[in-house]
């Protein structure tokens, strides 16, 4: 039996329809705060997780991510099926929603002042992300920069945020009461856990904001955390290499960044340590 | 009838649908790689998208236009790395249908940009293309062979910095086809192309023959909705300038020796899509065998359709299979047959069970 969740995530709407007892699990633990609903809206992301084959319900179990009825991944084993959520609803709106301009970028905001953290994976972005949300800044997405192509603003996607590894370590240390789904282990990306949203990012989900500050984040052990300031020639060139569809908004794209560039202000960062991170970026929108 | 159908039939039924309505017709639409079209008639009609659709509609518009960009940037460079070692180059399907500006060309997606060269040039061409960073696609031995010695093209290659895909034709069908009618007998026209120069395509009649060949000879119809409905776009277009067109068509399809496949691209452009025909073109579109016309019928009305839980039936899976055999049986004779599907069965089957090591593509 299929139980199904409509509910909005940001600018968009999800429903998700699983019998996986994992999903179900962290979806009441993580997405708790969400406003799911109870009539039926337009649904931007149809998706499914399920098992397909049912060879594979008993001997080595997987799962299946279906959005609408196309499966655009292989199987994964069924420990990773929150994960998979996870990314493929990431997959859903990088490769689809180009109404936005999409970095791969950590998304917070104070003050009505967004920074986008643009950086690899692996980088220490997500963790970061965490630590600056759990710490009076609004979450607006640990992975995605949703910058609108009519308005400008950046949009919030206001999920659990991804964490890999010794950052989840990190994180529980760092946040008091932390909630974390359960653990998968052995993923494409190591060891993940996804941490559950502060609520009063999820109940501001849907205000957007103006984007201030491109920060691009380098975690370097025993550093003291500096921001040293970049030519908007060189953020260019950077922005392009984490976007996921400028590609496919060719010139739209271009002027959107030409004209960003020229309100905001832009900083390479290097920090080992969350306080002094958290007062130089606090220093920027105060 | 589906309610894609209803609307690509008759784009006024894109007017005052439901949300309801909506997710069924965009679910459909994606499974049918048809949303960056419905978009395209939406535009043209000037018709207000409803504001939660809108969105999902221009995106894959988007999409395709990149796509549109892309195949002008091949119109130049193609021709220029192949200026010295080809006497013909050919643009043929989606390429063409981006040269000639046609309405089917627009928020139309396409994975790969095919052209068609003389035989005897091949190797030189190959040869050239592979010093101006176009490579092989991952193709095994056998494969390869196979496109070798059989078929009418080579296997795709890929632009290494640009990523374009281009598929290279020598001839209309597989040299196992039944029919074989001679790529030289095509008749060519020249484009001009704003900022690039002339390119050459089909003309307008033998476009569309070539495309009712391809699609009338397909085993497997993936895109058999979206192609047919590029088939009655391209009617529609060519008769609003033409009226005698079709019947130029036909005459133009019986000289070529290819008169069965325009017959049954037409029939069935104005059964599944209600492409407007003159009452004598319809007459003479019967053919003579009433078994023929009935298993025709049955596995074509069935097979252009969505491709979704909406519309699948116990007849769709059906024409899916009976259409599978006869696109093989049509292609190659059985003694080739057989061993092939063999051997793509064993493989397949084996790849089944070696996927979960493969989790590398999840964003």
């Amino acid at each position: 039996m299929l139980a199904q969740f409509t509910l909005p995530i940001g600018p968009f709407n999800f429903s998700i329809k699983t019998d996986n007892t994992a999903v179900l699990k962290n979806l009441s633990s993580l997405y708790g705060d969400y406003h799911f609903y109870n009539h039926s809206p337009f649904i931007d992301f149809p998706i499914t997780i399920t098992t397909r084959s049912l060879i594979r319900r008993f001997i080595k179990p997987q799962v299946d991510f279906f959005l609408d009825e196309f499966a655009p991944f292989k199987p994964l084993p069924k420990d990773q099926s929150f994960a998979m959520l996870e990314w493929g609803m990431n997959w859903c709106i990088t490769t689809q929603a180009h109404q936005f301009l999409i970095f791969h970028a950590g998304t917070i905001e104070k003050n009505n002042k967004v920074i986008i953290m643009p950086a690899e994976q692996g980088s220490g972005k997500s963790t970061l992300t965490a630590a600056m949300v759990y710490s009076g800044w609004r979450l607006f997405s640990d992975e995605l920069a949703l910058i609108s192509v009519t308005d400008e603003l950046v949009y919030p996607c206001t999920r659990p945020i991804n964490l890999k590894n010794d950052s989840i370590n990190v994180i529980d240390n760092y946040v008091d009461n932390a909630v974390f789904s359960t653990i998968a282990k052995d993923t494409h990306k190591g060891t993940v856990a996804l941490l559950k949203p502060p609520k009063a990012s999820v109940e501001r989900m849907f205000e957007p904001a103006p984007l201030h500050f491109i920060v691009f984040p380098k975690y370097v052990a025993n550093i003291e955390a500096k921001l040293t300031p970049i030519n908007q020639i060189d953020t260019f060139q950077q922005l392009i290499q984490h976007s996921f569809n400028y590609h496919i908004l060719g010139e739209q794209g271009f002027h959107l960044i030409a004209r960003l560039l020229q309100n905001v202000t832009c900083y390479q960062f290097e920090y080992s340590d969350f306080e002094q991170a958290k007062k130089l970026l606090s220093s920027l929108v105060d | 009838m589906s309610i894609l159908i209803q609307v690509l039939s008759e784009p006024k039924n894109l007017q005052n649908l439901t949300i309801s309505q909506w997710q069924t017709l965009l679910s459909q639409a994606k499974t049918s790689q048809l949303v960056g079209r419905l978009n395209y008639l939406m535009e043209i009609q000037n018709y207000t998208k409803p504001s939660y659709v809108k969105w999902h509609l221009e995106s894959a518009y988007k999409i395709a236009e990149k796509q549109r960009k892309q195949a002008i940037v091949e119109f130049l460079e193609v021709p220029s790395t192949l200026k010295n070692s080809t006497s013909t180059l050919i643009f043929l399907k989606g390429a063409a249908y981006i040269a000639k500006n046609l309405p089917c060309s627009f928020g139309r997606t396409f994975s790969d940009i095919d052209v068609l060269v003389k035989k005897q040039e091949l190797r030189k061409i190959e040869t050239i293309l592979k010093f101006s960073n176009w490579l092989k696609t991952n193709v095994d031995d056998y494969d390869e062979q196979y496109y070798r010695t059989w078929m009418h093209e080579i296997p795709p290659l890929y632009h290494e910095t640009r990523g374009s895909v281009l598929d290279i034709h020598h001839n209309i069908l597989p040299s196992t086809n039944k029919h074989q009618p001679s790529a030289a007998e095509f008749s060519t026209t020249s484009v001009l192309i704003e900022d690039i120069g002339s390119i050459d395509t089909l003309d307008d009649t033998d476009l569309c023959i070539h495309m009712a060949v391809h699609l009338f000879t397909e085993s497997e119809f993936h895109h058999g909705l979206r192609d047919i409905s590029d088939f009655d776009m391209l009617l529609r277009h060519f008769q609003k300038h033409d009226k005698r067109f079709v019947e130029k068509l036909i005459q133009r399809a019986q000289y070529l020796g290819l008169y069965d496949y325009a017959r049954l691209a037409i029939r069935y452009s104005h059964i599944v899509m209600s492409t407007p025909l003159s009452s004598t073109t319809l007459e003479s579109l019967q053919s003579n065998s009433l078994f023929v016309t009935f298993f025709q019928d049955f596995c074509f009305c069935n097979i252009f359709k969505p491709n979704h839980s909406s519309c699948r039936n116990w007849k769709m899976g059906l024409a899916e299979f009976l259409l599978y055999w006869r696109g093989h049986i049509l292609r190659m004779p059985l003694k080739l047959l057989l061993p092939h599907l063999f051997r793509k069965t064993y493989k397949r089957t084996k790849d089944y069970f070696k996927q979960d090591k493969d989790l590398t593509q999840l964003p």
